[in-house]
């Protein structure tokens, strides 16, 4: 046996490090990443879908017709919608990454100098498909140009059960048509051990879904119309505050501080709670496991749930979906490539097979989806259709610019209610969302 | 004689020629230098860089996306405002101090009971390990559903056994929630202060105790 000692050792060990050291100094002398990504072929990043048949459809037959139609080769990533934010951030600092990312809420404001001018084909889109819904544009459109393509919006609306509010007074499938109306309806349930179920914590969907709209059902506004005063701080606001902790206390489950996007879903399905705003995922769950999910008769639960808007404040209904738009970055070596996929994909023929699996969840930006045939499918569905045609969306009655976003990502209006729900007094609550809005809206 | 001979020639037919590389790494300090070389290149660039460009980055007023430009202490000043931030830095210090006096009290109790001779001695020294090696993503989804909102099953056993007639929000409640982390926290560090404690206490040899037993100490004083 030759004598193998540590000299030996340490020259074999030396030479291949020298080895891989050569190899590495020659990738790193041509100053690019080995050529994988070739220039036809382009990297979308998305949610990860509350309804998997969509990204089914996205990841098999659209990626498949996106080759055969535009030529390119499509890769489609999805990643918990709350990691999208992170991801953007990352990619744009170091300046690569998916060249198309769908972006939620009006995040696209955020990111305003990192993104590609879009206008010619978001003025195209709202032309030819009957004009965008209010919600789309202010997210998408910076003032000045488009800086993202308007993709879909998921509407929100009470999923309650109907043989319960029967029981409470509310025959015939109605629903409490006023706060008042349901902090009594409601207090009648928790009674039974079945609140209402409403998410004060820190999730992009459910929670600003109910505190903005609830807020402006008050009367009460972040800001001025200029977009500049900030106007948090008055009366209408101390009332909603005060209402709030009255109705949670009496009518809500108070666990609903710890609560996700998924909380209330589970809570619904589990028969723990009798109302919720949603978007329709919880119906179209019920519908997908009809023996799953049952109510304590034995009844399918799709039979039992109804959906209806949120109830009317002092200063009117309204209401908050989420939108949901394309941003092209502006670090893309695709640009030619992406918005010619950006007109495709939301073109009529193949928005209309995504739209079709959505099944109600999403409508589209514009106002001619409202015509799609599914809506006949199925009448408990029929409020979802025309739900975004009354959505106002974050920085009212400001522009929902990046001083917006910046307030609904730090979520300062749900911590308003939140603090003042887990014992801080009212007053306190409104200064401190108001102190916070100040120092990002500078005034 | 022969045989001494024999061997003396032996080793010098065996030595190969040494070249000055080779005698360079046969200096010890400087091998010692070169082999040290790539965890010091793999420090400076993951941990090194990000923190002074982190640094760097802290006194300008860049925004993602657009380079900013100094403006000296201006962020620290505005965070040193921030109820946000100081609520977030006191929870830190209230959350570390907590935790790191149960698992020191709790882990060095354990290690003292670890340190006696028992039947099964070193599978309960492994399986008290056990909270520390599970991955924390694991030990932290089924904490998370411990503490479910709705489906708590500490809530259910409580409630089952008629302790408790409504849910404990475990982490919606603002002082309920820091005790529940602060709970998984001392769960999951209580086997590491454990194990190393009871090293440190099986190197004090076991003469000294029976000694001061012999001298009529008591448990506490032989502590």
């Amino acid at each position: 046996m030759a004598r193998f000692d540590r000299r030996s050792f340490l020259k074999l060990s030396g030479s291949g490090a020298l080895a891989a050291t050569g190899g590495m100094a020659g990738i790193l002398a041509s100053g690019r990443a080995p050529a994988y990504a070739q220039a036809t072929s382009l990297h979308w990043l998305r949610w990860a879908d509350f309804v998997p048949a969509s990204d089914q459809l996205l990841k098999g037959e659209i990626v498949a017709e996106c080759e055969k139609a535009l030529g390119m080769k499509l890769t489609i990533e999805t990643i918990n919608a709350n990691d999208i934010q992170a991801r953007i951030t990352s990619s744009v600092q170091s300046g690569s990454g998916p060249d198309i990312v769908c972006a939620l809420n009006n995040w696209a404001q955020l990111y305003g100098e990192s993104l590609a001018d879009v206008t010619d084909v978001a003025e195209e889109l709202g032309k030819a498909q009957g004009g965008f819904y209010e919600t789309s544009k202010v997210v998408a459109n910076d003032g000045r140009r488009w800086i993202a393509v308007p993709w879909s919006i998921v509407g929100l609306q009470i999923a309650y059960r109907k043989s319960w509010f029967e029981e409470v007074g509310y025959s015939g499938g109605k629903f409490p048509e006023t706060w008042d109306a349901l902090r009594e309806a409601g207090k009648k349930l928790k009674a039974m051990g079945r609140p209402v179920g409403q998410t004060l914590g820190h999730t992009f969907g459910d929670a600003p879904a109910f505190t903005y709209p609830y807020l402006w059902s008050w009367g009460a506004k972040e800001v001025d119309a200029d977009g500049k005063s900030v106007l948090l701080n008055s009366r209408e606001t101390l009332e909603s505050v005060k209402f709030m902790v009255g109705f949670w206390k009496d009518a809500l489950d108070e666990g609903g501080l710890a609560w996700d996007d998924s909380s209330n879903n589970r809570a619904f399905l589990s028969g723990t709670c009798c109302a919720t705003n949603n978007g329709a995922s919880i119906y179209i769950e019920a519908l997908r496991k009809p023996d799953a999910y049952q109510t304590e008769k034995g009844t399918p639960l799709k039979g039992d749930i109804l959906h209806a808007p949120l109830p009317k404040g002092p200063g009117g209904q309204f209401s908050f979906h989420v939108p949901f738009s394309n941003m092209l970055m502006g670090y893309s070596k695709n640009q030619k490539g992406a918005k010619e996929f950006l007109r495709w994909i939301s073109s009529k023929p193949v928005f209309d097979k995504w739209f079709t699996t959505q099944k109600g969840f999403s409508v589209g930006p514009t106002t001619d989806w409202e015509k799609h045939k599914l809506w006949n499918d199925d009448p408990i569905m029929l409020p979802y259709r025309s739900a975004a045609r009354t959505g106002r969306f974050a920085g009212y009655a400001g522009p929902s610019g990046r001083k917006a976003a910046e307030v609904l990502t730090k979520y300062i209006l749900t911590d308003m209610y939140a603090k003042a729900v887990q014992g801080m007094p009212p007053e306190d609550a409104v200064k401190w969302a108001h102190a916070e809005l100040i120092k990002i809206y500078g005034a | 004689m022969a045989i001494s001979y024999a061997v003396r020639e032996r080793a010098y037919a065996g030595v190969p020629r040494r070249g000055p590389v080779t005698r360079l790494l046969e200096d010890e300090r400087w091998l010692g230098a070169l082999l040290l070389l790539p965890t010091a290149f793999l420090l400076a660039l993951f941990i090194a860089y990000p923190f002074v460009k982190g640094v760097l980055l802290s006194v300008t007023d860049a925004r993602v996306g657009v380079p900013g430009t100094f403006v000296g202490l201006q962020n620290f000043i505005a965070l040193a405002h921030d109820s946000i931030f100081r609520e977030a830095v006191w929870n830190t210090f209230l959350y570390t101090a907590v935790t790191t006096v149960f698992k020191l009290a709790l882990g060095l109790w354990l290690a003292l009971l670890l340190n006696r001779h028992f039947p099964g001695k070193a599978l309960t020294r492994a399986f008290v390990l056990l909270p520390f090696i599970i991955p924390t993503v694991l030990s932290t989804f089924a904490w998370k559903w411990m503490f479910d909102p709705t489906f708590s099953v500490i809530n259910w056993t409580l409630y089952k056994l008629a302790i408790i007639d409504s849910r404990i929000n475990w982490l919606g409640d603002p002082q309920l929630a820091m005790i529940s982390i602060i709970i998984v926290n001392v769960w999951r560090g209580v086997p590491f202060y454990a194990i190393s404690l009871l090293a440190g206490l099986q190197t004090i040899s076991p003469e000294l105790q029976e000694a001061a037993a012999i001298d009529g100490a008591r448990p506490w004083q032989r502590f």
